[in-house]
């Protein structure tokens, strides 16, 4: 189960639009979705969280050592280049004056 | 009704290590934009976050600092959120296992604020907004950030600039940022509600992100007090939310409506491993701390016998502080060097930044070797002085400057008799001091020392004229 | 079935054929039968020939750069080559060059590979069918009116065509080994860790790893051994994995004496015919002499779900930094930054790829992140536990790979839980970290090819790449070469 308004939230969060009129269907499918990730109710979690696969001591941690960066036209070629050495964006809604 | 405020701080310390928490792009603040990066640092497709041991071992040195446990078993975490400055659309940061916790400072007064927590985490990027448009840099996505998080302990505004000083004094000491506000490497959010004054229980809190200046700090603490104090007597309720404060109006705006509530969906970063501190490290770390600023101030008063002031001052800059005690160590009295220190040379530096440097065209050998003369009574302190100003202009030892005669000590003898001459041309003076102005006496020193071109011990002569006065 | 790679490579060095003329002979190959198979999202035809040149120059040096050199192959489209437009087959991606070449590319080009296109792929490796793809679907090369499987549907179909001598895939939740059974070839998910992700694309972190997909057992082993090892530009690749060759080993590998797993609860509901192939192998190890033992996995009807939560949770973080602000594809059209995000990623992802986002999203809020995705992460360590228990009574465990053979074309999107289900034998490796590999065992009656598999314990890649290569010199596999592509 899940309602129209928690697909809008989740939406939200994700930065995904959803359109009114395929509100209904999303949330239908996101239902039996849901539906399906929650057959692990009925398993019994006792037990200790996975931990992820490796464990490393401090010691075996990169050093502090300064390697040549990328020539920002390589860092900018995905967006031809850049506008002065920057990545341009447009405004946000909610910053600037 | 009185009240209180109820202030926690979160402070955000950039770490001076060489490189990146994350890649070995450099930590070098300015530059063209997007000159310090590499695919990892910009969260190009594909790439993997591999941590910086120093960014740990700061952590940890911080921690140590501030009377922390240090875990000895880590981790990280993602937390989630979208904005154009944050590359992988998430910051890398610590959760629910943070490398420190439960350490406190100890403010002049006694009272202790407590350190909830200090975790690592990466800064992003920089947006820059001009003529409409928003520009982002990611030179410094990717440099170490320590968070430092108190519990709402404070409950003053002095309270509030006590410790960020003093946090600002030991992070610099250890050397591990340079805690530069106006920078950023340093920064802050603050957390306050208010409470009737006797109540335990908490009110709700505002936040105000990303403050950067100390007396800002101030007034946004000032005008958040009364404003919470306002609704709550008019019978409203604060409303727990984040607000942002306006420099030039020195008030808090909400920010309700901008930044919605954000859910951040903290998970154990898959790409990073488990770390683990061992015992030995942490006792290496420790062993390496130098002498906490707290420490140092106990050993200057007590064991130097040095003023809590005049010790406070130079305890306050790093540099100036290992100039005095090299000093002290090529066996410069720690009272004159204090006093030479903070009178006559501090004066010369105008702005912070100087003083931090204390750059001193003499080393703290030079200025030893001129305070020993004076410890042993050989040069008097307007020789001292006037020596120094010297020196200072030329970076010349002492030597350079001092005359046989500046050296010469004054024959007992011929104090003696400039004593008895002193007190014959000022009968009055002598005559009102043994009608009781002590006073008078002076003019009658200022005789003798005039004569001998201050050369003469001041306090022995003012003895010696006692003597012959009274008889 | 022989090895191709030894066989071309011995051509190579014996001055049969240069590298370049094989090439050659692949790019036509490929033109011919992309028409039907469309197992390539982009065919980087200079490169190709230029690598091959380059291949050709170091053989004439004397330079022996590998049992890979001169050899053409495909890489799946989620996989890093600098400046070569990479884009998962996602239209969020379009246009993307990277500015690094990523681990596996980097060894493989150095051992003087010859990269003859970006093998099709479901978009962003989610899906089991690889029609999800923004160029459109890989068709089985058995049959064009099925699916050839996915997400690494390109791959396997680009090998089992014969246009790629092998190819190199990724597996998350059986994205190498379920297209390789679809398509009746062979491929290899290695234990977690042991080729280095930098440069993949990802979609599950904690899941995602590298593999090769060939025709043959030992081409497989081949692949692996080039690719595999430690990295430090990804903490998760392993540092103390067997560094030995496999693919040498596999002749002297015996049956005899090993102990296999069977899973009976596998076969309860299973399709017969599958039921009927696995169990033809099962027969083949009891006869040279293994010991079959019965294994238990009783979390198995949580490991889909388990998957699913694990994986759609990783992945919402992980394509979080799809905005259009850096690369790829942005929306024209947009009022404000926020706009512009919500707008590109929209109209970037796919349906499949926004829901599995969603769930993610999901998973890890505040109110369910407990009961699904901390409990998702404790049921992982009791579904490792339980494979320890399992490896304590035997080397290896054999098993279907697939609930099925090929969807039909169009089949997954109307049956989506169900094509989740379908992968049901896999994902428990992945959940696990450990080695899995899916071969060739017999046919259906729609001639579409059905596979086996076979997991072992972390790090025994050698033990159950020797059993499948036993398995497949028995000749039982029931499946030979198609007769299209280049055929030797």
């Amino acid at each position: 189960m899940i309602t129209k308004q928690e697909v809008l939230w989740l939406a939200k969060l994700a930065k995904l639009k959803v359109e009114d009129k395929d509100l209904e269907s999303l949330t239908k499918d996101m239902a039996e979705i849901v539906d399906f990730a929650a057959k692990i109710n009925s398993a019994i979690a006792e037990g200790e969280v996975y931990k992820g696969g490796t464990t490393v001591r401090m010691e075996e941690l990169r050093d502090d050592v300064v390697k040549e960066c990328f020539p920002q036209e390589v860092i900018l070629q995905n967006v031809g280049g850049g506008d002065k050495g920057f990545f341009p964006v447009k405004r946000r809604k909610a910053d600037g004056k | 009704m009185k009240y209180e405020m109820v202030v926690g701080l979160e402070t955000h310390v950039e770490l001076s290590t060489k490189s990146k928490i994350f890649c070995s792009c450099p930590t070098d603040f300015g530059g063209e934009p997007n000159t310090h990066c590499c695919p990892v640092c910009t969260g190009e497709p594909g790439t993997l976050p591999i941590l910086n041991k120093k960014v740990l071992e700061y952590a940890i040195k911080a921690g140590l600092a501030t009377n922390c446990e240090i875990s000895r078993s880590t981790h990280m975490d993602r937390k989630n959120y979208v904005y154009p400055d944050l590359p992988k659309a998430y910051q890398i940061s610590q959760f629910d296992e943070p490398i420190c916790k439960e350490g406190y400072i100890e403010l002049d007064s006694g009272r202790r604020i407590g350190i909830l927590r200090i975790h690592m985490e990466e800064d992003a990027g920089k947006l820059v907004h001009e003529g409409g448009y928003t520009y982002v840099d990611y030179n410094r996505g990717g440099v170490p950030l320590i968070e430092i998080v108190t519990k709402p302990d404070i409950r003053s505004i002095d309270e509030a600039r006590e410790y960020l000083e003093k946090l600002q004094l030991i992070l610099r000491h250890i050397g591990v940022s340079d805690c530069k506000m106006q920078e950023g490497s340093m920064r802050c959010d603050v957390n306050i509600s208010i409470r009737p004054v006797g109540q335990t229980t908490f009110g709700t809190r505002c936040e105000i992100k990303n403050m950067n200046s100390l007396s800002f700090i101030e007034k946004a603490l000032a005008y958040e007090f009364a404003r919470q104090v306002d609704l709550v007597e008019s019978g409203q309720a604060v409303e727990q939310e984040t607000r942002r404060f306006d420099e030039v109006s020195g008030t808090t705006e909400s920010m309700r409506g901008k930044e919605d509530a954000q859910d951040y969906r903290y998970f154990r970063d898959p790409d990073l491993p488990q770390i683990e501190v061992s015992e030995e490290i942490i006792e290496r770390i420790k062993a390496g701390l130098p002498e906490l600023p707290r420490q140092k101030q106990a050993r200057y008063t007590t064991e130097l016998g040095l003023p809590a002031t005049e010790s406070a001052l130079i305890i306050k800059y790093k540099n100036i502080a290992d100039y005095f005690e090299k000093a002290v160590a090529a066996g410069a009295s720690p009272k004159n060097a204090c006093n030479l220190i903070v009178t006559h040379i501090f004066r010369n530096f105008a702005t912070e930044e100087e003083k931090e440097k204390f750059a001193l065209p003499i080393t703290p050998e030079m200025l030893a070797e001129l305070i020993k003369l004076l410890d042993g009574g050989k040069i008097t302190a307007n020789i001292a002085r006037d020596t120094l100003t010297k020196m200072l202009a030329s970076g010349k030892p002492c030597t350079d400057f001092l005359t046989a005669s500046d050296l010469a000590s004054v024959d007992p003898a011929e104090v003696d008799r400039l004593c008895k001459e002193a007190i014959a041309a000022n009968q009055k003076a002598v005559a009102d001091f043994l009608a009781g102005k002590e006073i008078a006496l002076k003019a009658v020193l200022g005789y003798v020392m005039k004569a001998t071109r201050g050369k003469a011990n001041a306090a022995e002569v003012e003895a010696k004229l006692i003597s012959l006065i009274k008889g | 079935m022989a090895s191709r790679i030894k066989t071309i490579g011995g051509m190579l060095r014996r001055g049969e054929i240069t590298s370049l003329e094989l090439t050659k002979k692949y790019l036509e190959a490929i033109k011919a039968v992309e028409p039907s198979v469309h197992a390539y999202a982009k065919v980087t035809e200079d490169m190709a020939l230029n690598l091959a040149m380059e291949a050709d120059e170091a053989f004439k040096r004397g330079d022996d750069l590998g049992p890979l050199a001169g050899i053409p192959m495909s890489l799946k489209d989620n996989m890093t080559v600098k400046d070569v437009e990479t884009t998962c087959c996602s239209k969020i991606l379009s246009g993307y060059r990277p500015t690094y070449n990523s681990f596996v590319w980097e060894k493989l080009s150095k051992g003087g590979a010859v990269l003859l296109g970006k093998a099709n792929m479901d978009d962003f490796a989610m899906g089991s069918t690889c029609e999800t793809s923004c160029y459109g679907p890989t068709y089985n090369p058995y049959n064009k009116n099925y699916v050839s499987g996915g997400s690494s549907g390109g791959s396997a179909a680009s090998v089992a065509s014969n246009t790629a001598v092998y190819s190199i895939g990724s597996d998350t939740g059986g994205s190498i080994r379920q297209p390789a059974a679809f398509c009746g070839v062979v491929g290899l998910k290695p234990t977690y860790g042991a080729v280095s992700r930098y440069g993949l694309l990802a979609y599950a972190s904690g899941l995602d790893q590298i593999g090769p997909i060939a025709s043959s057992v030992e081409d497989a082993a081949i692949v692996f051994d080039a690719i595999k090892g430690h990295d430090e530009k990804d903490h998760t690749s392993a540092k103390n994995a067997p560094a030995e060759p496999i693919a040498s080993s596999l002749a002297a590998a015996s049956v005899k004496g090993k102990r296999i797993g069977i899973v009976k609860s596998f076969y309860e509901d299973l399709n017969a015919e599958i039921k009927e192939a696995v169990f033809k192998a099962v027969k083949f190890y009891e006869s040279e002499g293994a010991e079959i033992v019965e294994v238990d996995m009783p979390l198995i009807k949580y490991v889909v779900p388990v998957y699913y939560i694990l994986a759609c949770a990783e992945a919402s973080s992980n394509l979080g930094r799809y905005d259009g602000i850096r690369l790829g594809y942005r929306a024209s059209r947009y009022t404000d930054i926020d706009d512009m995000i919500v707008t590109t990623r929209s109209e970037g992802f796919g349906k499949e790829v926004q829901k599995r986002i969603l769930l993610g999203t999901y998973v890890l809020s505040s109110g369910y992140f407990d009961a699904y995705y901390k409990k998702a992460q404790i049921l992982r360590n009791r579904i490792i536990a339980s494979f320890g228990e399992i490896f304590a009574k035997c080397d290896a465990i054999i098993s279907p790979v697939a609930t099925r053979t090929a969807f039909p074309l169009d089949y997954a999107s109307d049956n989506p839980i169900e094509t989740y289900l379908a992968d049901i034998f896999t994902v428990p490796a992945n959940i696990a970290g450990l080695p899995a590999v899916s071969l060739p065992c017999g046919k259906d009656s729609k001639g579409l090819p059905i596979g086996m598999q076979l997991i072992g314990n972390k790090f025994e890649e050698g033990k159950i790449l020797g059993l499948a290569h036993s398995f497949e010199q028995s000749g039982l596999s029931g499946v030979t070469p198609l007769e299209m592509g280049v055929r030797l």
